[in-house]
């Protein structure tokens, strides 16, 4: 009997030795990633996580969220002491969390990488972190995307037009004409508080084009000139549905609804701040990619006669500060920068996202002058170029998540209100958050 | 049975019955008492993500008031809570008391009735959506099959608002159109008959027994339903998310923008904290009104 208890005891220790030994040697992540668009996209990831853990053995348990529920569960994990050890979020939020100094310094990692980057990309990832009371980079940026200009060429040749003029004018004039030429709609963007983006990001657009710079030298700046820009940008955004030049739902338009309405010709043009709407004219109707549609640069001069830069944007990825295993956490993120991993995911996303590194661009996929959309919108990046305003203060980013520019919007669009009268409010809820910096 | 008094408190055998009810308050304090009284204690701090909580008196609380758009969300929850409950209810006492009577098919209408409060919450509202779409929606080309113009049902506050309304009211009133029907149900036929038998009407009926017997019930649903739909977030969310320009936000949709937007979890706390003493006099009013001795049973 005592010999069976000693075989027992002894068989339960070596037992719980070896799994313990099993489970001390263990290396693991847990990844939180952005999977909403498209099959592409998982498989992109997928085939980076398997090739990281065969060269290094670390175990990745990633989960997968739609970008908006991610942001929530990114803040709920922060704040339980369960975080992810690597995660995607937007852009604004990142600033937030970087302001609070939840994340971590990656800035050896940007460090390794920054020559081959584009520059406004770098700029953007370089964010204030007011606990700390220093800016540094607190995240690492894999993916850069500006608001694509995408359009019906064959609207446009209606119009008599062969190519699209490329001042500010004639650009804008040309969809004008179109409307007239066919009878759709000359364009359409959300007005609404269901899209994110979609509204406030051709309002940033326009506010620069007229020559507004609201963030200078890391303050706000609510000069004269920048209301007048404000005012101007905003007549600009809503004439288009004031004078019945876009389709009428877009005051109750969510994401998506842009990408809807041109792949479905309701409208001749749209902007939208990723290429997604020709990614699908690619997947579905690729005459209709290759033939039918376009995307354009924008328009230079801008509507002052003088260049204008195009806002770009980063898709960062973040380590949280409580990380449960950081370690971990940057050898991934070292390895998805890798050029050879990194080119083979940015190009398993089919250019829905743009990537950081110059010479990436270089590759034909991005370089080749007879693509109808990629190609255009590469030259957002190597024309003059900065990154969007919410990047560059917290107090900014956080109007623009709280929809400051959606309600301003609104003002004009739906409430009647004169531009001015619904700008000066915009501006004052701005100066309001910033004071509570 | 055992005496009350001192002994039935703390008595040998008291330990026993608080054994029972142990579970309950287990449940009662970790989900109900202290989630509340956090709620309570971090509307009083600074406390966002990353930020432990920190004591700043009243200022959230000047804060929320100071903000036009929460204004707008209290006076807006107060108008989905006001027109939504009363609505629903007093609809669903009627079509209760129509549901009661004898009548061919009855099984077939209380089936077909009880669809709404079956259907997935989420496929109802993208279906109201896309019913609702200004360019695409079927209520539109209706409208313009008959010569009328496009309706911007969600594009404008007064119509999303009334769209917002008319949802939740089609949405639960077959639920609590159930709870009544039980009610009715319950209430004995006899005095139905003796009110027959006195030369009462159907109104007299209607006035005389059907709803006193049912005012008990009738305000405990009021008071729960007030309550469950002044927490409702999905409807708001998902039906407008908020607009147009944040005009149909209400306080649930405000708390969630500070809590999963900005990591502000004082003012998400205080934005319910408001509200609790508008909730507190709707209690203690549908309480008053319980005591009143006015219950059916």
């Amino acid at each position: 009997m005592r010999t069976r208890f000693g075989t027992l005891v002894i068989s339960l220790f070596l037992v719980l030795l070896m799994a313990g030994g099993v489970f001390a040697g263990e290396r693991k992540l847990s990844l939180w990633w952005t999977v909403e668009y498209s099959a592409e996209e998982k498989a992109a990831l997928e085939a980076i996580v398997n090739d990281f853990q065969k060269e290094t053995g670390i175990k990745v348990e990633w989960s997968g969220y739609s970008s908006t529920d991610l942001w929530a569960k990114v803040m709920a994990g922060i704040e339980a002491g369960n975080p992810p050890d690597v995660s995607q979020v937007l852009s604004h939020s990142l600033v937030l969390l970087a302001d609070r100094g939840l994340l971590m310094d990656v800035s050896d990692l940007i460090e390794k990488y920054k020559a081959d980057m584009i520059p406004s990309g770098v700029e953007a990832s370089y964010i204030w972190n007011s606990k700390a009371g220093k800016r540094s980079y607190y995240c690492i940026p894999w993916g850069l995307y500006t608001l694509t200009i995408n359009y019906w060429t064959t609207d446009i040749k209606k119009a008599g037009y062969t190519t699209l003029p490329t001042d500010w004018q004639g650009f804008w004039g040309a969809f004008e004409k179109a409307q007239t030429a066919t009878g759709i709609p000359a364009t359409g963007w959300s007005l609404s508080d269901r899209a994110e983006f979609d509204v406030s990001w051709p309002v940033e657009q326009f506010i620069t084009a007229f020559g507004g710079r609201l963030i200078k030298d890391g303050k706000l700046d609510l000069g004269p000139e920048n209301r007048t820009a404000v005012i101007e940008a905003l007549k600009f955004h809503t004439k288009w549905y004031l004078e019945n030049k876009a389709p009428k739902g877009v005051t109750e338009w969510g994401d998506p609804d842009n990408n809807t309405n041109l792949q479905t010709h309701k409208m001749s043009m749209t902007l939208n701040a990723t290429l997604s709407i020709p990614r699908w004219f690619y997947d579905k109707e690729r005459d209709k990619y290759y033939n039918e549609t376009a995307s354009a640069n924008y328009p230079q001069p801008g509507p002052l006669g003088k260049p204008y830069p195009v806002l770009t944007n980063i898709y960062p990825m973040i380590i949280p500060a409580n990380a449960p295993h950081p370690k971990e956490a940057k050898e991934f993120v070292d390895f998805f920068m890798q050029k050879k991993n990194y080119d083979k995911y940015i190009k398993g996303l089919e250019a829905r996202f743009f990537p950081m590194y110059k010479s990436t661009f270089d590759d034909p996929y991005f370089a080749n002058p007879k693509e109808p959309h990629v190609f255009p919108t590469r030259q957002h990046f190597f024309g003059p170029s900065a990154p969007i305003n919410f990047m560059l203060h917290p107090a900014y980013a956080k109007f623009v998540i709280g929809h400051g520019w959606h309600k301003m919007v609104a003002r004009v669009a739906v409430d009647k209100w004169t531009p001015e009268r619904a700008a000066d409010e915009a501006l004052d809820s701005l100066k309001r958050t910033f004071e509570r910096y | 049975m055992m005496p009350f008094g001192k002994g039935a408190v703390w008595g040998r055998e008291a330990w026993k019955s608080y054994l029972f009810v142990l579970p309950f308050l287990s449940i009662f304090a970790a989900f109900i008492a202290y989630p509340l009284l956090s709620e309570i204690y971090y509307s009083f701090t600074r406390y966002e993500i990353g930020v432990a909580p920190r004591f700043v008196g009243l200022k959230n609380f000047i804060n929320l008031l100071n903000d036009s758009d929460y204004r707008q969300s209290v006076i807006n929850s107060l108008i989905y809570v006001g027109i939504g409950v009363n609505v629903k209810l007093g609809l669903a006492l009627l079509i209760a008391i129509f549901l009661n009577r004898e009548f061919r098919g009855r099984s077939l209408v209380q089936s077909l009735f009880l669809l709404p409060w079956a259907a997935a919450t989420i496929s109802s509202l993208l279906s109201f959506r896309w019913m609702l779409d200004t360019d695409y929606g079927v209520l539109n080309s209706l409208l313009e099959s008959v010569g009328f113009g496009k309706i911007q049902w969600l594009g404008q506050y007064s119509t999303a608002m009334s769209i917002i309304l008319v949802y939740h009211i089609w949405k639960y009133l077959p639920f609590w159109t159930l709870i009544f029907l039980s009610g009715l149900k319950g209430i004995p036929p006899d005095i139905y008959e003796a009110g027959r038998v006195d030369g009462a009407t159907p109104v007299q009926l209607l006035r005389w027994v059907t709803l006193p017997m049912i005012k008990g019930l009738y305000i405990v649903c009021t008071l729960i339903s007030a309550i469950w739909t002044m927490g409702d977030f999905i409807t708001v969310y998902l039906m407008t998310g908020g607009g147009p320009g944040q005009s149909t936000n209400v306080v649930a949709t405000v708390a969630y923008r500070f809590a999963f937007r900005f990591g502000e979890f004082d003012n998400a706390s205080a934005s319910f904290v408001l509200l609790f003493p508008v909730m507190m006099i709707i209690i203690v009013f549908v309480i008053r009104k319980l005591e009143g001795g006015h219950a059916a049973y």
